[in-house]
């Protein structure tokens, strides 16, 4: 099954290469470079978000202001709102050095 | 270099034993045999009271030690009508209402500990507890209930998430474990363990 998702993707990164390069479209090497330059801001924002999360609830808690588990920050849709935010900053840095 | 890090440890995560083997490590082994009182500690339920996977599991366990005549008494956790939607399920299953004790107010695993060990442990004289929980969730509960004066046999639920087969339910397992030895880095921090 692991070996089945892996050649699924083998196969449509392998295709979206090929129709991009007849299409003409270089830099492989610099767009890799930026892929993985998003997804380490997706970390540091992802870790960034489950901190101040983490500090919210312990201040809520200490403060009597609310009563919250830790699990409430624990929520997946932070990874990916945390992959938006990466998006985002990536793509204005990119586009204001131009 | 943070971005190929990340790649690196989402396949070995996703694609390896890794998630496995460090999970059998945090992992506690049963040791079911007779006590006192069953404790089956909170979880989730929805707000109508239905009971949340791990919180069914665990109060079907906690049914069947007793229907075992492991102990005399069984005691429910759990806040937001979960105790009670486990006591409804144990009454319809046969379990009489006097071998019942409900608590429901204590929102954390450290609450639930001290709770137990004012009620179980001074009120009512419990010394040993089969204490039922989600296996990756045991070592803390464990030390939490022990820390209050009771002794712990545990009987951990969700045995078959140690045995993740496909990337996905490793991932999943890699955030129980993320998540356990953060709350457990937590609390020894604080001094709660």
């Amino acid at each position: 099954m692991n070996v089945l998702l892996l050649a699924a993707v083998a196969i449509t990164s392998l295709a979206a290469a090929v129709a991009l390069v007849r299409g003409g479209v270089s830099g492989l090497g610099a767009a890799l470079g930026l892929t993985l330059e998003v997804i380490g801001a997706t970390v540091v924002f992802f870790v960034a978000n489950v901190g101040v999360g983490v500090a919210l609830v312990l201040a809520g808690r200490s403060l009597s202001i609310f009563y919250t588990t830790l699990y409430e920050v624990a929520d997946v849709s932070l990874l990916v709102i945390a992959l938006v935010q990466a998006i985002g900053v990536t793509a204005w840095r990119t586009s204001s050095s131009r | 270099m943070l971005g190929a890090v990340t790649v690196v440890a989402f396949v070995v995560v996703a694609f390896t034993p890794v998630p496995k083997l460090a999970a059998r490590r945090l992992a506690v082994a049963p040791d079911v045999g007779p006590a006192d009182a069953i404790v089956v500690l909170g979880a989730t339920a929805y707000v109508d009271g239905t009971l949340g996977d791990a919180s069914l599991r665990r109060a079907v366990l906690g049914i069947r030690l007793y229907r075992e005549g492991l102990a005399p008494r069984l005691v429910f956790l759990g806040l937001a009508g979960e105790a009670k939607s486990r006591t409804r399920l144990a009454l319809s299953l046969g379990v009489p209402r006097e071998a019942i004790l409900m608590e429901g107010a204590e929102p954390t695993t450290r609450d639930e500990a001290h709770r137990m060990g004012v009620v179980l442990g001074q009120r009512l004289g419990v010394r040993k507890v089969l204490l039922v929980t989600d296996v990756l969730h045991m070592r803390r509960a464990r030390a939490l209930f022990e820390r209050e004066g009771l002794t712990v046999r545990p009987a951990p639920t969700e045995t078959g998430v140690l045995g993740a087969a496909s990337p996905e339910r490793r991932l999943l397992l890699t955030r129980y474990v993320a998540q356990e030895v953060a709350a457990l880095t937590y609390h020894k921090v604080f001094g709660y363990l």
